[in-house]
């Protein structure tokens, strides 16, 4: 059996994935192309006898040099020679199409060329004559369907024909005319190079500045770039032309004249239905409204749905806690072995992550659909201009829509979203904003703090921190730009609006699993090795001895006065030994939450099965009904549980204000002070950097009033706390600028590829939270006002800042040129260099 | 950097008007996205529509739709068809 490898090439928006999905399966392999953030998806399948390999390259509009995508895909030529390149065509949009396959031609490779979408070209009147294509370009041309499954029999047929034929192939070439010369003078200039590829496609890209390939050669010709000047210097100064501007202007001829030999468009001129539909889309009335109706529902589907859909899951994810508990040794009254706390631990901070999928799961099939659809690229349209402003770009819209800049969202969608913006600087600014949205994990916390200090005010609060967010963001992310992204690359908004298509189900469904997959295999891994840190941290160096007997006494005494009560029940000689009670406890306990996690009657049937069965006796206390004995010991069990509940309650807050955490919550204090932060707040802080829900659990374990049990979280915190409203609009202040989850740091290492980064995405907003927070603290002190007036400036201060920074006009162009300037090819060569390097892509 | 609006550049077109391209008054990366994208000497332009806030503009180039910002589109010297 004989091993094919193929590279699949084609121009945004002409159906390439679809053709992959259809040839390869769902036998396929996502990795990250050596460095770079750009996908390198794999499909393995198998044709008459030969093992087929298909990489599918990054969509590109050229081959030129100056992309991300561009880059990977040459590099991925020069190292991995592939045996052939299929080059995916979008038939109805061919003269654009046959840019790329020249330039694919030129590199001295097997091309099989599928025209992709011909229904779509057929529905329009578009007529192609695909048999004289193939015989004017000396390559296989394959009619073909993605979306429909039409043609993949043919293409791997092909692929195999042309492997087999490869000693028959002939080298591909444009004669260029005038640059002719030059060409052959590069040519000569390398012909002893020990690079395998085709010298001629070296010499032309050398003379296009293609910084790829003459970093490829410069290791044998070091002179290389100087050679690759005079040639083009000559070429200027022979025919005022310069090199890069008549390669295009070539190929674009070569295109026009195959589309205009091949190709018959009956309806031309006539109205499609695309552009029938961006007229109201599109229009300057509408438009906005559209966006915002979308974006509400793909709010609604997504998280409101989605959070309805956890209903469902969570009592799956709540089985698997429970049977995790089972699986642990039990608990002897108060004494919980450390194994039992740590498998808690581990299981309540994976389930808190899983808790999300179905989310996850429906908001990435929605955008994979959106992005199918070609909304994606008009919403840019329609929202750049605000963007720009602010030194963001059309296209990031949708990460901060999913972080949560509606009412709530995750920054994980988000930042996992601005993989498709073209503008790196934009890119990154996306990237390191889209955490100060309204995370939906922040929730609870702000519903505690404000059921606490703002019954009055909590709408009015609640729309403060809503929407504060954005202009936050936008003030950001202007910051971001203009100092510490000010170098990097920016790209022009030259961006394509393709014609509507109806997605496939399979690619829909495809695409939001391999993206969950990614979330479930990086994110909560890694969040599981922090959860482990923190647990120590928490858990060290424990009790004092002391202490450890001041709650042994505690034990000890609830046990006794069980055992007085005990034995006015009949039933005393099943409860007589601490052993038995202490089984009772955990039966009871076990009971009780699985019957929690239920909420059907048939559940709840079978768990009472289970448990009689376990322990007859034991279930007559947990559901005496007339037994008159057993409620005695029903009513006492319920008190111990309680009691027992308090003692393990005290037991854990003591151990925190000891741990490693809360010593490092006491160490910050000095500086958190400003802010009127205690270390109580601070280890919440720090513990919610696992998973923000933890925030809230820690705070209302901390402030639980250790007398009245039924009281609720937030009465304790207002109560028991000695916090102001001031103190808690601080805390609210801090809470949305920071802190940053964990499980978000990791996707931005995972998007910028760059662990300097992810540590600038956690300090950058701490320290802006904390000189906030102090600020509005201390200012309000200071003035003695309210929390809700301190709100109310803080929001308006933010609101103001942002609008002048909005109606400030642009300064800066992001790139050179102009009319203005007399153009020399001298003069172009360096800027282009200067542009490349000025924007550095780990 | 404020330019006086010039009655031969793409970005003063209006909306459905055609033009031809003349010459592309840039440099570097700009003018090789430009050239990849299909903006070459003697290509024809139909000007689409703004978008709703009156920046980027939406063209038709080589049978197939494209947005440009204006501050792109000054730097393409056209004549009308």
């Amino acid at each position: 059996m004989t091993k094919i490898k193929v590279a699949l090439a084609g121009q945004p928006n002409c159906g390439k994935s679809t053709i992959f999905n259809m040839v390869s399966g769902i036998e396929q392999h996502i990795a990250n192309y050596p460095g770079v953030t750009v996908d390198k998806k794999t499909g393995f399948f198998k044709y008459d006898k030969h093992k087929i390999e298909m990489i599918d390259l990054p969509g590109t509009y050229s081959f030129s040099s100056y992309s991300l995508e561009e880059r990977v895909t040459k590099e991925f030529i020069i190292n991995e020679h592939p045996d052939v390149i299929v080059n995916v065509v979008d038939a109805s949009n061919i003269k654009r199409n046959l840019y790329l396959t020249f330039q694919l031609l030129e590199i001295g490779m097997p091309v099989v060329v599928v025209l992709n979408m011909m229904d779509v070209a057929k529905r329009r009147g578009i007529d192609i004559d695909s048999q004289k294509i193939s015989k004017m370009l000396g390559c296989p041309v394959i009619e073909a369907s993605g979306a429909k499954g039409i043609g993949g029999d043919e293409i791997m047929k092909a692929i195999v024909d042309t492997t087999n034929a490869k000693s028959y192939y002939e080298e591909f070439k444009i004669n260029y005319e005038e640059l002719e010369p030059h060409i052959q003078a590069m040519e000569e200039t390398i012909h002893d190079t020990t690079s395998s590829l085709n010298k001629r496609w070296l010499a032309i890209k050398v003379l296009e500045g293609d910084t790829t390939i003459i970093k490829h050669l410069k290791e044998e010709y070091f002179n290389i770039e100087k050679l690759a000047k005079k040639q083009e210097d000559k070429f200027h100064s022979l025919y005022d032309k310069d090199t890069v501007s008549f390669l295009a202007t070539f190929r674009y001829d070569s295109a026009d004249i195959i589309y205009h030999k091949t190709v018959k468009e009956n309806n031309k001129g006539k109205e499609t239905l695309t552009d029938k539909a961006d007229k109201i889309i599109l229009n300057r009335f509408l438009a906005l409204p559209i966006l915002f109706a979308i974006m509400f529902l793909v709010y609604e589907l997504s998280i409101v749905y989605g959070y309805k859909l956890t209903d469902y899951t969570w009592p799956v994810l709540a089985a698997f806690k429970n049977f995790v508990i089972d699986m642990m040794p039990q608990a002897n009254f108060t004494d919980i072995p450390m194994m039992t706390d740590f498998a808690i631990w581990m299981v309540n901070s994976a389930n808190a992550l899983a808790n999300y999928i179905p989310i996850f799961f429906i908001l990435f099939a929605l955008i994979a659909i959106m992005e199918d659809v070609g909304y994606m690229p008009r919403m840019a349209f329609i929202l750049d201009r605000i963007f720009k402003k602010f030194g963001l770009h059309g296209q990031s819209t949708l990460p901060l829509v999913l972080g949560g800049a509606m009412v709530g969202g995750c920054a994980v969608p988000g930042i996992m979203a601005t993989k498709g913006i073209a503008d790196d600087r934009a890119r990154m600014a996306t990237i390191l904003t889209v955490p100060y949205m309204n995370c939906l994990a922040k929730v609870p916390f702000y519903t505690l703090l404000l059921g606490a200090f703002f019954k009055p005010d909590m709408a009015l609060m609640m729309f403060f921190i809503s929407t504060v967010t954005v202009f936050i963001a936008l003030i950001v992310a202007k910051l971001l730009t203009s100092t510490v992204l000010q170098t990097r690359e920016t790209a022009p908004f030259v961006m394509e609006l393709p014609p509507y298509h109806l997605p496939t189900f399979k690619g829909v469904i495809i695409r939001a699993s391999q993206r969950v997959w990614v979330y479930i295999y990086k994110v909560i891994t890694i969040v599981l090795a922090v959860a482990i840190i923190l647990f120590a941290m928490l858990q060290f160096p424990g009790l004092s001895d002391k202490s450890t007997k001041k709650y042994e006494q505690q034990s000890q005494k609830a046990l006794e006065t069980f055992n007085v009560k005990a034995q006015k029940s009949t039933y005393y000689f099943l409860v007589d030994t601490k052993d038995e009670v202490s089984e009772l406890l955990n039966y009871y306990d076990g009971y009780r939450s699985k019957r929690m996690a239920t909420t059907s009657k048939k559940g709840a049937i079978a768990i009472d099965k289970t448990y009689k069965k376990i322990n007859e006796n034991y279930f007559k206390f947990i559901k005496p009904r007339t037994d008159k004995e057993a409620k005695k010991i029903n009513k006492i069990l319920r008190k111990l549980s309680k009691q027992r509940n308090r003692i393990l309650r005290n037991i854990k807050n003591e151990k925190v204000e000891n741990s490693l955490l809360g010593m490092a919550g006491k160490s910050i204090e000095p500086i958190t002070k400003y802010a009127g932060f205690d270390w109580k707040i601070n280890v919440a802080f720090l513990s919610s950097f696992a998973a923000r829900e933890s925030a809230v659990a820690t705070l209302g374990s901390l402030y639980e009033n250790n007398k009245a049990d039924s009281q609720r979280p937030e009465d304790a915190m207002a109560q028991n706390s000695g916090y102001t409203p001031l103190h808690a609009t601080a805390i609210i202040i801090f809470m949305l600028l920071t802190p940053p989850c964990i499980a978000t740091m990791i996707v931005v290492k995972m998007q910028t590829h760059s662990y300097k980064w992810m540590l600038f995405a956690i300090f950058f907003p701490v320290a802006l939270g904390v000189l906030i927070s102090s600020a509005v603290f201390t200012l309000g002190s200071i003035y003695s006002l309210s929390g809700v007036e301190a709100m109310a400036y803080f929001y308006f201060v933010i609101v103001i800042f942002a609008l002048i920074l909005g109606l400030y006009p642009d300064k800066n162009i992001n790139w050179k040129g102009g009319i203005k300037l007399p153009i020399k090819a001298k003069g172009q060569y360096n800027i282009y260099e200067k542009s490349l390097k000025g924007g550095k892509i780990k | 950097m404020k330019l006086v609006k010039l009655n031969n550049r793409l970005d003063s077109m209006n909306q459905g008007q055609k033009v031809q391209i003349v010459k592309i008054h840039t440099t570097g990366k700009l003018m090789h996205k430009l050239l990849d994208m299909g903006f070459v000497n003697g290509s024809s332009i139909e000007v689409i529509r703004e978008a709703p806030l009156f920046d980027p503009m939406e063209l038709k180039l080589h049978n197939y739709n494209i947005s440009l910002r204006k501050s792109e589109a000054r730097l393409i010297e056209i004549s009308i068809v």
